[in-house]
């Protein structure tokens, strides 16, 4: 009896042990796995409120945001567009797909505060706003000796007080030995006048994932940018796609140019400028719709033909006007811009209608109603 | 053994009651985090509109904020621009629809115009019309903006972006 009394009670414990450990492990595995869904929504929280000061900051034309993203500084962002869409997000916690927004940036990012610029994208009408994305801890060297576009640059990114403008230097060939470059996250050269021969020796010694260069080149009618990165002691061309063509209209503030600056890779250009092609090719949509206005509206405005016909506005707006009337131009743009939609080759063609879409609206814009 | 059933059983109800109280948390917590999306689309969508190349005042390249050029929105409107377009193209408007829709999402887009001069009974203009079938919520915002008519004549305007969930 006594025996039997003792198993019992060794069993009693044994049980509550058993109970106790169960419970305890319910307790800690609720823990554990709040714990992982805590991380995640704070990644897809953070992910969701960089999607809406994207938002924002793309749509406020010609406008810095700077974002202090301290709390993020050991979380990598990261961003890269293959077929038209764009991904950003926090290194294997979270990301976010965008198939609109213009986003041009470096492949990774990791710093305390976010650098936000949005211009707007001008071909030759608004097209959209190209955002330019950079941190505060990626310097960017300008090269080129008695090249306009530097000092442009230069006044574009500079701000009076030190925490809001872009870490920009310039330098020239001589210089490019000794610059100090600090403790940047990122270099990127921008070389106006041609790739130097050698790697310049303030960088020889740096990580090569920190360093690379976009080397501008135009042969008098259109503009390209090529891509490089450090390898060892020299600059290589980058792996894949390592050129593409700026289409722009020049003027300062260059949406297209600027961007070709910011974007990490000539992938990442070519496939968000894909994007504005698209946006363009909706808009003409709209202006071949305000064209067909236009022209009603003069059609009751002058009723018969005009006595003076060079002072007359049709002349801008019909197929049997100036050589290089709306009409015909838009109808031109239109078909070019399929061309460029299908092979990114064929773009090259819309630089020069867009100028001349551009040169009609000016001249309308004088004494007619402009299209845009 | 009857004690222990007992002790058990109310341990389990204990559970129980805390695994109702969490969801229910949660729960109220889920609605609340939609809801408070919902007002984040609703301002996201308003702003995207109000700077909408399709629609926004322009001369000479030069934008004006808080306008919408008579023109475009009649353009866009016809053409059924944002939401496809009315072409014979398919597989375009199929595009050109999704693309909009990744803008906008479900939403319903007007703008009405507000001057003295016009007509109580004038139709708003129906620029993107997308509602969420069999929608459990819809939360609107307006915004008064200026409708330009060439040339340089303007109005007022109201623009009501309803998004929904």
């Amino acid at each position: 009896m006594e025996k039997k009394a003792q198993v019992e009670i060794t069993f009693h414990w044994i049980y509550v042990l058993i109970a106790g450990a169960v419970i305890l492990l319910f307790f800690i595995g609720i823990v554990v796995k709040q714990k992982a869904t805590a991380e995640e929504n704070l990644a897809t929280d953070v992910v969701q409120i960089l999607e809406s000061i994207f938002t924002g900051a793309s749509v406020s034309e010609q406008t810095k945001n700077f974002i202090d993203i301290s709390s993020l500084v050991d979380y990598p962002l990261y961003f890269s567009c293959a077929d038209g869409i764009t991904e950003y997000g926090i290194e294997d916690l979270a990301s976010i797909q965008n198939t609109v927004d213009t986003i041009f940036a470096p492949s990774e990012l990791q710093a305390p505060q976010l650098i936000l610029w949005s211009l707007p994208f001008q071909f030759p009408f608004k097209v959209m706003d190209f955002l330019l994305v950079t941190a505060s801890n990626v310097k960017y060297v300008l090269v080129g000796d008695g090249v306009l576009f530097k000092d442009e640059f230069l006044d574009a990114t500079y701000n009076a007080e030190e925490r809001l403008h872009l870490d920009v230097e310039e330098a020239s060939r001589l210089t490019l030995d000794t610059l100090k470059l600090g403790k940047a996250f990122h270099v990127r050269f921008i070389f106006l006048d041609g790739l130097p021969p050698q790697l310049p020796a303030s960088v020889q010694e740096m990580d090569d994932d920190t360093i690379s260069a976009v080397v501008f080149s135009s042969d008098g009618r259109a503009e390209t940018a090529e891509y490089y990165e450090k390898k060892g002691t020299t600059f290589q061309k980058m792996a894949g796609k390592s050129q593409v063509s700026i289409l722009s209209l020049g003027g300062e503030r260059d949406a297209a140019k600027y961007a070709a600056i910011f974007a990490g890779t000539a992938e990442m250009y070519g496939c968000t400028m894909q994007k504005a092609w698209q946006r363009l090719g909706y808009l003409l949509a709209v202006y071949n719709a305000k064209l067909v206005s236009l022209q009603d509206y003069y059609a009751t405005f002058y009723e018969e033909e005009s006595p003076f016909p060079e002072r007359d506005c049709r002349r801008f707006y019909r197929e049997e006007g100036i050589e290089n009337n709306f009409a015909a131009l838009l109808e031109q743009f239109r078909r070019q811009l399929r061309g460029c939609r299908e092979l990114a080759l064929n773009c090259a063609s819309l630089q020069q209608t867009a100028a001349q879409i551009e040169t009609t609206n000016q001249q309308a814009a004088g004494e007619c109603l402009a299209l845009y | 053994m009857t004690e222990t059933i007992a002790v058990l059983f109310i341990f389990f109800i204990l559970i129980l009651f805390g695994l109702i109280f969490y969801a229910q948390f949660q729960k109220s917590a889920f609605k609340e985090k939609a809801e408070e999306l919902l007002q984040k689309r609703a301002t996201e969508t308003m702003l995207k509109v109000l700077f909408l190349p399709e629609l926004i005042c322009s001369e000479r390249s030069l934008t004006e904020d808080n306008c919408f050029e008579l023109a475009k929105v009649q353009a866009v409107v016809d053409g059924n621009l944002l939401e496809g377009g009315r072409g014979v193209d398919t597989e375009i408007d199929q595009e050109k629809r999704d693309y909009y829709f990744s803008i906008f999402s479900y939403a319903t887009i007007k703008v009405q115009q507000l001057s003295v001069a016009a007509d109580e009974n004038d139709e708003p203009y129906v620029l993107y019309d997308h509602p969420l079938p069999k929608f459990t919520k819809s939360e609107p915002t307006f915004f008064v903006v200026a409708l330009k008519e060439a040339p340089d004549t303007y109005h007022f305007a109201s623009l009501a972006v309803t998004v929904y969930s």
